[in-house]
């Protein structure tokens, strides 16, 4: 519990000044959205230059925009919501009142804001955006194959960004391990807490290599001898995929976490194998700190070896996971609300990514497929096919937590569905245009290649996925307009985030149910149907959290 | 709560243990020294939280935050400016320094209004 | 030998099974739980299986450790390098085209196209290629062969290849190296050892008649 030292004294700062997670979250969360509108505009753009195999856009440009389309994607879009995801309900979930050092917070989404504006005001000046990929690998990254301020200006924006995701990451930590209510013991915490912390220990220990490497690569551009040769391009792509390969974890765990949570609500069963997945996330998230060169087998340099063995091996704790999350569905009674769906449609299509990624994890396949669109399908299942729909899937459950009004169902639904189609057409065919032969990267193909088919129906599901997405703004729209009151607990869930208003007060609880697992309000469900069936004359008015 | 850093150490150990690995398989100084350093890192951290839980009493008195900090935003637009001045020249840089002092100055500012309000609840 | 064509079949007709496999039997336990596996009321409320569990981690560690010596094995022959390999090329590339220099200082041209004039190799001979760059890297990819190699600045890159049919083998740049990098082609023509020695005495010998040795063949056509 916390007093007001200040009060606030311009209530048009209230935003941008509170150090209420929550709002920082939700600020965060809205400016995220506009980010992922652009950078889906970019995919739209290279789309078209792809189904007409040329005609569209200059190469130059071409290469803007994927770089831009990528940067935004991963560090302004998937990065940031997963770790506000954390911002907003760890705190919540563990019962405390605040996030620990607020104000780190409300940094950090300030640093997130500059670093996004900085990355695209590259598209105002006259060399245009970035377009050395958002690798932003040397040497093609250096002063003199990329001259221009806007490549600088990707520079300082990706690392204002990445050190606001680091202060993010650091404060969730902290409250995970330092805040809990009493009686939540570390084995209590819930389902998503536990991502979050394996999430946040990845970000903290594994991004400020990124910012090294930013630093070494502007020092290269503007001071010369830092990168040289050929070493030079391995060091700053060794420090990039350190980073690189935490981030897909990143941009993985937290929706993983949101699934789980939503598997066990819309089952209306506790969460099965829960230390058993603990150990599994322990593993699995040290684990994916050290498979980082396998994005550098062609190299021919490092330790493939080494790298394909901690890849492959990879499927072990995910295969405890997904073991984990049939065995809650198992015996379960199934609600299937656009959540749940969301949820499922995760299951299948990252598993998809998953086990191509294990394909690739091998370096006789990987020399075959490295840079090509195999690649891209890959990391498109597993971060969109994937991660997004677990990431639409926490935000049809937690909608009405947040905002306090409840999300059309059957728009959700055809949100669902037509993003399902959208998915698949766009990247499915992409497997097969990558093991053609077809690379990444390109502004246009040979016509000999017959690639032109397999590229229109990609295209064609491009736009798939942008009608759902304005079918899902609309559900936004609209839900918010005529709103329908949600209440503390819709969905009759099992985490302590249910046990208070929607949305919640400034300080989060007016009181705290007992804790005794980690589904504290499904632990008090079962005890009050236990009483009601041992003292049958005794009607049970049901349980309010 | 005192156990908390066990989560830390068994991360920090679990990546030097597979960093060790490496060994086996021939690998160059770089493939040592970056996950190396995460490692030491993470265990160092575990070991500060843990010493600083040890003794730690859980504190029943309320925690008091900074409702509202505009101060924060400045510092950061500062920081930012400073940063891109770095690459657009000393005026930015002296911009952002300026930002970032005003910055400081309104966090300073916000400390030492919580300070006073500790001070009044303490007394009371 | 460095076979990489059979590296990459061998790996795949073992993976792509495997992975189509464990997908269906994940989807199909899914669909059978979703559809017959529910109950309308009073769920179950087991929630630990954990011998269970730790058998089933044992069983995709095993799985794992197969993939992984299915790996290792086919990646070591074609890792390796020959000792004495009986040909070796050059490849310098520069942004956006590709040089290939022969041991007899024959140069096959840079030229800026779609439909480059092949470089010549001969079939069923471990081949060492010496990859660099002139400026940014950039990626050897001969999709055919199944391989790739990124070549950097200042630094050699040594690969062997096999080349066991005959034909022509297009070649692409596979790594992103700036504006025309979707445009970086090169073509390699698998003819037998001994036609490629004759190619190879040909082009010399009228790149000695040319103004200096090594004079690139203006025509880019093969002699």
């Amino acid at each position: 519990m916390s007093t007001v030292a200040i009060p606030s004294r311009a209530p048009a700062l209230r935003t941008l000044a509170s150090t209420d997670h929550k709002r920082i979250a939700g600020s965060a969360c809205v400016i995220a959205l506009v980010f992922f509108l652009a950078g889906g505009l970019l995919a739209l753009l290279m789309r078209s230059q792809l189904a007409a195999d040329g005609g569209v856009v200059t190469q130059q440009t071409y290469n803007e925009l994927f770089t831009m389309h990528g940067s935004t994607m991963v560090y302004l879009v998937i990065v940031p919501v997963a770790l506000a995801a954390g911002l907003y309900f760890v705190p919540l979930q563990v019962g405390a009142a605040e996030i620990a050092g607020p104000r780190v917070a409300l940094a950090g989404l300030w640093l997130y804001v500059l670093g996004g504006v900085c990355m695209w005001s590259g598209f105002f000046t006259s060399g245009g955006a970035a377009s050395a990929s958002w690798w932003g690998f040397d040497p093609l990254s250096e002063s003199i194959h990329s001259p221009g301020s806007g490549m600088d200006l990707w520079i300082f924006g990706v690392m204002l960004a990445t050190l606001g995701q680091i202060l993010w990451a650091a404060c969730i930590l902290a409250t995970a391990l330092r805040r809990r209510a009493p009686g939540m013991t570390l084995m209590r915490m819930p389902m998503f807490t536990w991502t979050m912390l394996a999430t946040c220990t990845m970000t903290v220990f594994g991004f400020p290599a990124l910012i090294l490497a930013l630093g070494l690569l502007w020092a290269q551009r503007h001071l010369g001898g830092v990168l040289t040769g050929g070493a030079g391009a391995v060091d700053y792509q060794a420090l990039f995929w350190f980073y690189g390969h935490p981030v897909v974890y990143v941009m993985f765990f937290p929706f993983v976490g949101m699934v789980g949570e939503i598997i066990a609500t819309f089952s209306a069963r506790r969460f099965f194998g829960y230390s058993a997945f603990i150990v599994a996330l322990l593993i699995f998230s040290g684990l994916s700190m050290t498979v980082w060169a396998h994005h550098m087998f062609t190299f021919g340099v490092l330790s493939n070896k080494y790298f394909a063995l901690t890849s492959t091996a990879l499927v072990v704790p995910a295969g405890i996971e997904y073991f984990d999350f049939l065995a809650t569905i198992w015996q379960g009674q199934l609600r299937f609300t656009t959540a749940f769906l969301f949820a499922l449609g995760f299951l299948v299509q990252f598993l998809i990514g998953g086990l191509t990624g294990i394909i690739l994890a091998s370096p006789p396949l990987d020399y075959g497929l490295n840079m090509s669109y195999f690649v891209v399908a890959h990391f498109h299942y597993t971060i969109f096919a994937g991660s997004a729909f677990g990431l639409f899937g926490g935000i049809y459950y937690w909608f009405p937590k947040i905002t306090g009004a409840m999300l059309r169902e059957r728009l959700g639904k055809l949100n669902f569905w037509l993003m399902v189609v959208g998915a698949n057409l766009t990247f499915f065919p992409m497997f097969f245009l990558g093991a053609e032969g077809m690379v990444r990267r390109v502004a246009r193909y040979p016509a000999s290649s017959g690639w032109q088919g397999l590229n229109i129906v990609a295209s064609v599901g491009s736009f798939v996925i942008a009608v759902s997405v304005l079918v899902f703004i609309a559900n936004i729209v609209i839900s918010l307009r005529r709103r329908r009151p949600a209440g503390d607990d819709p969905w009759g869930a099992h985490t302590l985030e249910w046990a208070t208003s929607s949305p919640p007060p400034r300080h989060n609880f007016v009181a705290l149910p007992p804790i005794r697992s980690y589904a504290p309000l499904l632990d008090l469900r079962e005890a009050a149907e236990q009483h009601a069936a041992n003292h049958p004359s005794i009607t049970a008015a049901g349980v309010s959290a | 709560m005192k156990r908390a850093a066990i989560w830390l150490l068994a991360w920090g150990l679990w990546l030097g243990l597979l960093t060790a690995l490496q060994a086996a398989f021939a690998p160059k100084a770089i493939q040592f020294a970056i996950p190396g350093v995460a490692s030491a890192a993470c265990i160092t951290s575990g070991l500060a939280l843990w010493a600083a839980d040890r003794n730690r009493e859980r504190d029943e008195r309320s925690r008091l935050i900074t409702d509202s900090s505009s101060a924060t935003g400045t510092l950061m637009v500062g920081v930012a400016l400073a940063l891109l001045g770095s690459g657009f020249g000393l005026w930015l840089i002296l911009i952002g320094a300026g930002m970032g002092a005003l910055g400081l100055g309104g966090i300073v500012r916000e400390q030492r209004a919580r300070g006073r309000t500790l001070r009044e609840r303490d007394t009371r | 030998m460095p076979n990489t064509e059979h590296a990459y079949e061998h790996v795949w007709g073992i993976f792509l099974p495997i992975a189509i496999v464990v997908f269906a039997i994940v989807i199909g336990t899914l669909i059978v739980l979703l559809v017959a596996g529910a109950r309308r009321s009073r769920p179950d409320r087991r929630s630990e299986a954990l011998p269970l569990e730790i058998a089933y981690a044992f069983v995709l560690a095993c799985i794992a450790a197969f993939l992984v010596w299915v790996t290792f094995g086919a990646e070591t022959p074609i890792d390796r390098l020959v000792a004495r390999p009986s040909v070796r090329i050059k490849v310098i590339a520069a942004q956006w085209s590709w040089r290939f220099i022969y041991s007899n200082g024959v140069q096959v041209p840079d030229i800026d196209t779609w439909h480059p004039a092949p470089a010549y190799v001969p079939t069923g001979t471990e081949i060492e290629f010496s990859g660099t760059s002139e400026d940014v890297i950039h990626g050897f990819f001969v999709a055919e062969l199944h391989y790739q190699r990124q070549v950097l600045p200042g630094y050699t890159t040594h690969f062997d290849l096999i080349f066991e049919r005959g034909g022509l083998y297009t070649g692409e740049c596979s790594v992103l190296c700036g504006e025309d990098h979707s445009e970086m082609h090169f073509a390699l023509e698998a003819v037998s050892p001994a036609r490629f020695r004759e190619w190879l005495a040909r082009k010399g010998a009228r790149a000695r008649e040319g103004s200096s040795a090594g004079a690139v063949d203006s025509t880019g056509r093969s002699g």
